[in-house]
């Protein structure tokens, strides 16, 4: 139960800065998860706070004091590692009790805690085994055990489900999940699965090389994205981004894609002043690019030829060629699509990303 | 290759007159050569002083050359790819060349004829902090970084997970080291000169008279003194065989 601030934490390798300024505010009891590409600075940033990497400069705090020198065993933090790191010739009792021994609890009640942990993550039949023998999903479980049974101030995870097969790892995101319900211990998550990010996260922050993208709810990150990038990170299937040109006009925009669809945009106002014109990517999630069948007036819409159908079951994905490149969006209706057919999409004004050439800033509707 | 070991086992129940006819079987078999060695000479107090030494300085390799060859492997410090080139040179340099400053050294501080100074070359080895240096370098830093994480100290996480994790190369670094100690003999033959103080090869040595030598009598301690290395064989081949089975659980 504990805050933690991170303040203008900075990590060099060398000459290689892996992270830079990361400055963050950590609520009591909230799950924050690290998202990026590989490589990063996620598990350094990590590995700073847990204390296993030193810190060419910043602050770290938990609560108010400050840990900068703190070796890791005085941090009171437990740590989830990626390829689970059980000690290889201990059972399962002892790799969950290894921590509390450690500390000098009196023997009955880490017996007490150790067992308590074990039936929370539904390990009681498997206390006398190695770990050698166990599955992945079992190894990946003791190795939360060892972490929830301290009651650690803090909690930190570095990819703790990317070794699991796709079903294992959607069923322990779920217990993942539950467990944080239950335990509400402050969370740190680092994951390069952005669904995983997207379902876990109170608040998500996005990094690329070593720098804050953004930080904000799952929400946030997926309908206001601060930029281009991570406009495409977040959301599967990526966004359609199309070059275009934007050109202001009574009473609205002009926006003239390349390859020469346009389509106008009337009341519609950013918030930064485009000037006569302005370089553009817009936006579009797959799923506000809708098949449309009938034509309706004032319909804000683009063409494109159909390339490939993917049904999903639920819906369909059409990957389809337009003059102004590539485009993902949706249909409902899966049968009766022919290649090369022309696909009218519809675009809800609203659903439109205007992210800014140079700057990759988005710029937000104010009207 | 067995033969001398067979010749070595039949001498030794053979009478001193018999000793130079090459049979394997002894005329007479008898035990006078055993009661001798074990009532009259000082065979068991040499057994002993082996024992002492042997054990000692095994345990003594076990633990400095695993903590320094740990130290190498897995903390990075400013110098430390001199010290470890510092402590692979050692290894091209032959006994025989430190005999003379080890011996001006025992002299110096007074360790002639005392345990220690049969003992203190052998306490630290460069070949077996090479060795587990090799090894630890394989040993995941994730494994060191989770004990971190659950409050241990740096020496705990040596002792408690790092060295039991490499119990194969310990038993085969005790096994080479033991035996090397055992028989070990000019050392302990420069550095000794009461009789008991002497090891188990330097007693035997002593056998050998100037004018004569009585090679029952040595060959009947040699007998005897290969046993214990049996034992000691037979007991750390089995850490040998489980680490390896340990090391396959390993991932
Ligand atoms: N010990 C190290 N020495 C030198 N460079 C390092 C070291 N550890 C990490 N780096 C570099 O720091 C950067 C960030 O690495 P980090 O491990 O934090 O990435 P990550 O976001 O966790 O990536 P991944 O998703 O692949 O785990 C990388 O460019 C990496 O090469
Ligand atoms: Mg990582």
């Amino acid at each position: 139960m504990s805050t933690v601030s991170l303040i203008q934490l900075n990590k060099n390798f060398k000459e290689i800065s892996a992270v830079s300024d990361f400055d963050m505010f950590i609520e009591d009891k909230e799950f924050v998860v690290l998202v990026g590409p590989s490589g990063c600075g996620k598990s350094t940033t990590l590995r700073m706070i847990a204390g296993l990497e030193d810190i060419t400069s910043g602050t770290v705090k938990i609560d108010d004091r400050i840990i900068n020198n703190v070796h890791p065993k005085d941090r009171d933090i437990a740590m989830v590692f990626q390829n689970y790191a059980l000690y290889p010739h201990m059972n399962v009792f002892k790799n969950i009790s290894f921590g509390l021994r450690a500390r000098k609890y009196p023997k009955n009640e880490i017996e007490l805690k150790t067992r308590k942990a074990a039936e929370i993550l539904d390990l009681t039949e498997l206390l006398e085994r190695l770990p050698g023998e166990l599955s992945g999903g079992q190894k990946q479980r003791v190795a939360m055990g060892r972490a929830i049974v301290r009651e650690p101030k803090l909690f930190l995870f570095d990819e703790p489900l990317s070794n699991l097969d796709a079903k294992l790892r959607h069923k322990m995101r779920a217990e993942m999940k539950k467990l944080h319900q239950k335990v509400q211990t402050t969370t740190i998550y680092v994951t390069h699965d952005q669904i995983e990010a997207m379902t876990l996260a109170d608040r998500i922050v996005i990094m690329r090389s070593g720098v804050i993208e953004q930080i904000g709810t799952p929400y946030e990150v997926y309908h206001e994205p601060a930029n281009h990038f991570v406009a495409g990170f977040i959301g599967t299937p990526t966004m359609n981004f199309i070059d275009c040109e934007l050109e202001k006009t009574q009473p609205g925009l002009h926006c003239q894609l390349s390859g020469g669809s346009s389509f106008q945009l009337d009341h519609f106002q950013l918030n930064e002043e485009i000037g006569p014109s302005r370089e553009m990517y817009i936006g579009i999630r797959p799923e506000d690019l809708i098949h449309v069948t009938s034509k309706r007036e004032n319909l804000i819409s683009i063409d494109a030829q159909l390339e490939v159908v993917e049904p999903l079951g639920a819906e369909t994905l059409l990957i389809c060629k337009g003059d102004f490149g590539e485009i993902t969006g949706k249909s409902n209706q899966a049968r009766g699509l022919q290649w090369g057919e022309s696909i009218e999409f519809e675009i809800n004004p609203d659903r439109i990303h205007f992210f800014d050439k140079k700057t990759r800033k988005r710029l937000r509707r104010i009207i | 290759m067995i033969t001398p070991i067979l010749f070595m086992l039949s001498t030794s129940f053979k009478e001193g007159a018999e000793v130079y006819s090459l049979t394997i079987f002894p005329e007479k078999p008898t035990l006078v050569n055993y009661l001798f060695i074990l009532g009259e000479s000082k065979f068991i107090i040499w057994t002993v002083n082996s024992l002492i030494i042997a054990v000692l300085s095994t345990f003594s390799v076990l633990f400095f050359d695993g903590l320094v060859g740990y130290t190498l492997a897995k903390f990075s410090f400013r110098g430390r790819e001199i010290v470890f080139i510092a402590i692979l040179s050692t290894l091209m340099i032959p006994t025989e060349m430190l005999i003379i400053p080890w011996y001006m050294m025992s002299r110096t501080f007074g360790w002639l004829d005392t345990y220690w100074g049969i003992a203190f070359p052998g306490l630290m080895t460069g070949f077996g902090t090479f060795l587990m240096r090799q090894f630890f370098m394989n040993l995941p830093d994730e494994l060191i970084d989770a004990a971190r994480m659950d409050g241990w100290s740096e020496f705990a996480i040596w002792l408690r997970i790092a060295m039991p994790l490499v119990i194969p190369a310990l038993s085969a670094l005790a096994i080479f080291h033991f035996l090397g100690n055992w028989t070990a003999f000019i050392w302990p033959l420069i550095v000794t000169n009461d009789p008991d103080l002497y090891t188990i090869p330097v007693g035997i040595a002593s056998f050998n008279g100037e004018f004569q030598s009585d090679w029952e009598i040595v060959m009947t301690a040699s007998c005897l003194a290969t046993i214990p290395t049996l034992f000691v064989f037979i007991f750390l081949q089995k850490f040998i065989i489980k680490g390896i089975m340990l090391a396959g659980l390993k991932g």
